[in-house]
């Protein structure tokens, strides 16, 4: 039964945020695609702690399953081991920024966040690629090295540079909700 | 603070040039030599073999190119040689083996030398689509 106090409760997602979740979404997926010509190189960390800081764990959650079911779908690559392998490192991101870095504001030290998650994310996906591609462990760790720089400091530069705009103009649009 | 942003964001594309380097630098032997590339299809059945002399300096991917027809590389991927197309679906890929081996890199920088075997076979993407 509903009492007066609940009925003025926020809802968990009005249908405003939900449509500028499913704006965002499309954003995300959206860079890496026109990024793919560089190898590593894209603002998909940068973008899920930026939604990460403004929605929090679950609603980034909710952003990161789309896109990723959306981005295996595309590329061909929905596979059970690969594809949850992938949501598991992914989700290190919200996970990181809204437990250790929740109070985290400096794009400073978000951007080293941004860095560590881009080596966690290489990191948890070497056991999915090595169970799907029979690739051996060594060698791959060794290959991955300069793989891993690449998105660690493309993420880095990102979240160092446009963190703090990009953050700006997501609270401004928020806003204007009624 | 403003300072200190911009050195970090400097050794940052520092490192991103440094290691885009690295992963796109194409592998060239450094002395003369020959190797045999053969392209077979998905039933592992010989559709062309041709033993090619090469010189320091050469990329392996200018040499399938003037040895083999219908050769499309892109993104540093082997894409279409001879009779073989990879489909968009990406169900099948041309897989690269070198005396052997699965290679563990792209064409663009795959080593080789004087009396290499490479393979060019078609191979059943085993993890696209389940």
């Amino acid at each position: 039964m509903s009492t007066p106090a609940n009925k003025t409760e926020k809802p968990f997602l009005s249908a405003r945020e939900l449509c500028i979740m499913a704006l965002l979404t499309v954003i995300l997926f959206a860079q890496e695609q026109l990024m793919n010509f560089l190898p590593n190189i894209n603002f998909t960390i940068l973008l899920m702690v930026l939604y990460a800081k403004t929605f929090g764990f679950v609603k980034t959650g909710m952003i990161i399953t789309v896109y990723l079911i959306l981005d295996a779908t595309f590329m061909a690559s929905l596979n059970p081991i690969w594809t949850t392998g992938q949501w598991i490192a992914w989700m290190t991101v919200p996970l990181l920024i809204c437990t250790v870095f929740k109070k985290t504001e400096d794009s400073l030290k978000l951007a080293f966040a941004g860095a560590l998650c881009a080596f966690l994310y290489c990191w948890v996906m070497i056991l999915p690629t090595m169970w799907v591609l029979h690739t051996p462990f060594v060698p791959y760790l060794i290959k991955d090295v300069p793989f891993e720089l690449l998105l660690a400091a493309s993420s880095f530069l990102g979240i160092l540079l446009l963190y703090d705009p990009l953050q700006k103009l997501l609270k401004k649009l928020l806003r204007m909700e009624g | 603070m403003k300072n200190k942003k911009v050195l970090w964001a400097i050794l940052a594309v520092i490192v991103i040039a440094a290691a885009y380097i690295l992963i796109a630098k194409p592998f060239t032997p450094k002395g003369d030599g020959s190797i045999t590339v053969k392209v077979t299809d998905i039933d592992q059945k010989l559709i062309k073999e041709k033993k090619i002399v090469f010189k320091t300096g050469d990329k392996l991917t200018d040499l399938v190119k003037n040895n083999f027809s219908n050769v499309v590389i892109d993104n540093g991927m082997l894409m279409k040689i001879e009779s073989l197309d990879t489909p968009s679906d990406w169900a099948q890929f041309i897989a690269i083996w070198t005396n052997g081996k699965l290679a563990e890199v792209g064409i663009e920088t795959l080593p080789y030398a004087d009396g290499d075997v490479l393979e060019f076979r078609m191979t059943v993407n085993e993890y696209a689509g389940k």
